[in-house]
């Protein structure tokens, strides 16, 4: 299903019907999936879906059986690798090596020139203030320090679409915030980045473009306004003193309960834009505490697609459990 | 190419620059230096005189003693230290014995009435065990009194005897005029197998924890995403290659500036007899004579080597065996170290690929016996087993017909395993946690990633 409304055709990425079989196993089956141009596109999907291997075949880490991609309008090819930056879901450094020797070293194996990469990690060292640790072995530093260090060397070589598969794990929330920024930042200067994640409400505030892939295909895609409007149930969560008893035929209401002193109640609507009407309903049958239309999360439609279960409750601990 | 470049350089750089690898440098030529010195400077240093105490019941000493109560027996030139026979104030060999524990003596040598033309019964005591060499340099003197003894008893002139006594020194010559030099070939030979033996292993290994390190650590998928599989594998193998080239020269050069500075303080020709000694004492003194000289021939044929070996052909065949056979061993390494998440689980691979290294070592002895019997011929025709077993050959003039034959091979088998070993390691790495058996390796030699 296909929700994309956007009328632009200028795509950094464009991934034409790539499919990949490994032994026994179908990772990729005809995916095809274009990532506009300086925007934040988000990659999503339960573990094993195939998220990893679309991202190990676009940085060619990995070939594919069949299907095109193009890179800036062109055919994907070896060079584009200076391109494209990868921060991969496995963290990794040379645990033996200095801090600023290896950052300098995997600047220049992105095709970075010694001396320019010299100058922009003066600068990154200066804004994340960690001059100290040029001279540090990686493994002298904590875990959160060698995330940092990491995304620095993702970054450096300015890519002109960056590719984070999970970028704040292992981050606590400060930290996590403070590489958010650089993320808006980098957007803001036109870099376009693919996000590959479980987080939901990260994708929520991130991400202006959906693809979510599920068993091996590609089942949503989208711009993320687009996809929230398509999902809405026209469901209201309401929280009242008193019992409700008649809504008319437009409402039906899907469930009460009790909490505490009051009721929470559920009520589905048989078309959109009818919210005044029920709240005319209401008001004349009980005090309302609360009024809000339950529009449905990336929680909801991630597990809704992937699982097939329906809700108009909120599943944040559901997805817990996807994490 | 400019990818593999740095990667070279880091390979190198941080391996030089290490600690391990600089102290394992600089020791190494001492402790080769120590292997010359140190015997010489024990030699020197200790130079206690034995002094054997003598029952000789036959009066085989009376002409030896002149009257006096010991005499010195035997003299290492090159120590000073004298074996001295000294006469027993006892009578009996039981009294001598009774009171030679508190004597502090080396030994106490018994030697009954005996008929000359057949000494039996003669006899050694010691406290604690007598060393073989002085066992057999008191036997010696024995033997040799025993002899002039017997030259009087049968009237036999002794000049005469000493004339009739024939020292031959036989020169080994090619048919071409040149000296060939055994000894000092069969050195050369072992020395240049047992090194690219030894360095195959060290630096194979070094190449191995580098493949697991980058695995293990997971910055592999960072690296690959900037290079190629086969870039990163060829530039850690090369550079770990010039690590190893660069210590050999290392080793070369400080061993021989350390021999040189120290040994004209202990004197050339003391370490020179040192070592013929060493070898010879065990043998009886005509072999002993004929083994030191062919020794001093070993040694002046040291001194004009360049002349005995072809020297040029000796260098620019090591380094392309000690190349060869370690590129082809080190990518079978780097493909068995992809496959594989720990260090330990390596090790069971590389056994089986080591084999034919270990055979070609093995086999040496043989090799060295016969360099040009067939088992020679096929071992240094096969790559696996050439850069071992024709370094040994070598010196004992290969046909250069087989030279070519063995170096086309070695490198046909080196572009083999890396095309093998790149097949493997592309896969390897980006596995993790999986149960390696020879069956799936096969496999992943032919699949599309």
């Amino acid at each position: 299903m296909s929700l994309d409304k956007n009328s632009t055709n200028d795509f950094i990425l464009d991934v034409q019907h790539v499919s990949k079989m490994y032994a026994t196993h179908q990772a990729l089956k005809d995916v095809s999936l274009s990532v506009p141009r300086g925007q934040i596109f988000g990659l999503l999907g339960p573990n094993g879906a195939g998220k990893s291997t679309l991202i190990r075949i676009i940085t060619q880490i990995i070939r594919r059986d069949g299907g095109e991609i193009s890179f800036n309008n062109k055919p994907l090819n070896p060079n584009d690798a200076e391109n494209i930056g990868y921060l991969p879901e496995e963290r990794g450094l040379y645990k033996k090596m200095k801090v600023g020797e290896q950052l300098l070293y995997l600047a220049r194996l992105k095709g970075l020139h010694k001396n320019e990469a010299m100058e922009r990690l003066k600068i990154w060292f200066e804004k994340f203030d960690i001059k100290p640790w040029w001279n540090k072995k990686v493994e002298d530093l904590s875990k959160g320090m060698q995330q940092k260090i990491q995304f620095v060397a993702t970054v450096l070589s300015k890519p002109a679409l960056l590719i984070l598969d999970e970028p704040f794990s292992g981050f606590d929330p400060i930290n996590a915030n403070i590489i958010k920024d650089e993320i808006l930042e980098m957007k803001r200067n036109g870099t376009t980045i693919i996000f590959s994640t479980h987080r939901m409400e990260s994708v929520e505030e991130l991400c202006d473009h959906v693809a979510l892939i599920n068993k091996s295909e590609k089942i949503l895609d989208g711009s993320k306004k687009d996809i929230k409007n398509s999902y809405k149930t026209n469901v209201y969560q309401i929280e009242h003193a008193k019992n409700i008893e008649n809504l008319g035929d437009k409402f039906e209401v899907l469930e009460t309960e009790n909490v505490d002193d009051h009721f929470l109640s559920y009520i589905q609507a048989k078309q959109s834009g009818l919210s005044n009407e029920l709240l005319h309903h209401l008001i004349n049958q009980t005090e309302i505490i609360s009024f809000q239309e339950r529009i449905p999360s990336f929680n909801d439609i991630f597990i809704m697609l992937v699982t097939g279960k329906t809700t108009y409750k909120n599943t944040q601990q559901e997805v817990q459990h996807y994490e | 190419m400019n990818k593999i470049w740095l990667v070279i350089q880091r390979e190198y750089v941080i391996r030089v620059r290490n600690k391990t690898f600089l102290l394992t440098t600089f020791l190494t030529p001492l402790l080769f230096a120590a292997l010359f010195i140190i015997p010489i400077l024990l030699m020197v240093s200790s130079t206690s005189n034995k002094i054997v105490e003598v029952v000789d019941d036959g009066n085989l000493f009376e002409t030896k003693l002149k009257g006096k109560n010991e005499f010195v027996a035997k003299k290492n030139k090159m120590s000073g230290e004298e074996i001295i026979f000294e006469k027993s104030k006892f009578k009996t060999i039981e009294e001598a014995k009774k009171s030679f524990k508190e004597s502090k003596k080396y030994a106490l040598l018994y030697v009954p009435k005996i008929d000359i033309e057949k000494p039996k019964g003669v006899q050694i005591f010691a406290e604690k065990g007598l060393s073989v060499e002085v066992e057999s340099q008191i036997t010696q003197v024995v033997e040799s009194t025993i002899e002039e003894a017997k030259i009087i008893k049968f009237g036999i002139d002794k000049q005469m005897l000493d004339k009739v006594k024939t020292d031959l020194d036989v020169e080994t010559l090619k048919t071409t005029g040149e000296q060939n030099n055994s000894a000092l070939l069969y050195g050369v030979g072992f020395g240049g197998g047992i090194i690219i033996y030894m360095a195959v292993f060290i630096y194979g290994a070094i190449v191995m924890r580098g493949v697991v390190e980058e695995k293990s650590s997971k910055i592999i998928e960072v690296i690959i995403s900037s290079v190629r599989p086969f870039q990163l594998m060829m530039g850690k193998i090369l550079g770990i290659a010039l690590v190893g080239l660069t210590q050999f020269a290392l080793w070369i050069i400080l061993t021989i500036v350390i021999v040189m500075g120290v040994t004209p303080f202990l004197g050339a020709d003391k370490m020179a007899e040192q070592q013929m000694k060493q070898s010879t004492e065990m043998l009886n003194e005509k072999q002993a004579k004929e083994v030191d000289k062919k020794t001093k021939k070993a040694l002046s044929g040291i001194n004009n080597i360049t002349k005995d070996l072809p020297i040029v052909k000796l260098v620019t065949c090591f380094v392309l065996y000690f190349i060869g056979g370690y590129l082809m061993y080190s990518a079978l390494f780097a493909a068995v170290a992809s496959s594989v998440d720990t260090e330990v689980e390596a090790q069971q691979f590389t056994t089986p690929i080591s084999m034919p290294l270990i055979i070609s070592f093995v086999m040496g002895q043989f090799i060295l016996r016969e360099p040009d019997g067939a088992i020679a011929f096929w071992l240094s025709i096969f790559p696996l087993t050439s850069p071992v077993v024709m370094m040994m050959r070598l010196p004992f003039d290969v046909p250069l017909w087989q030279l070519f034959l063995s170096i086309s091979l070695l490198f046909l088998g080196f572009v083999g395993a890396v095309w093998l070993a790149g097949r493997i390691y592309r896969v390897g790495i980006l596995t993790h946690g999986e149960k390696i058996t020879y069956k799936k390796l096969y496999q992943w030699l032919f699949l599309k990633i």
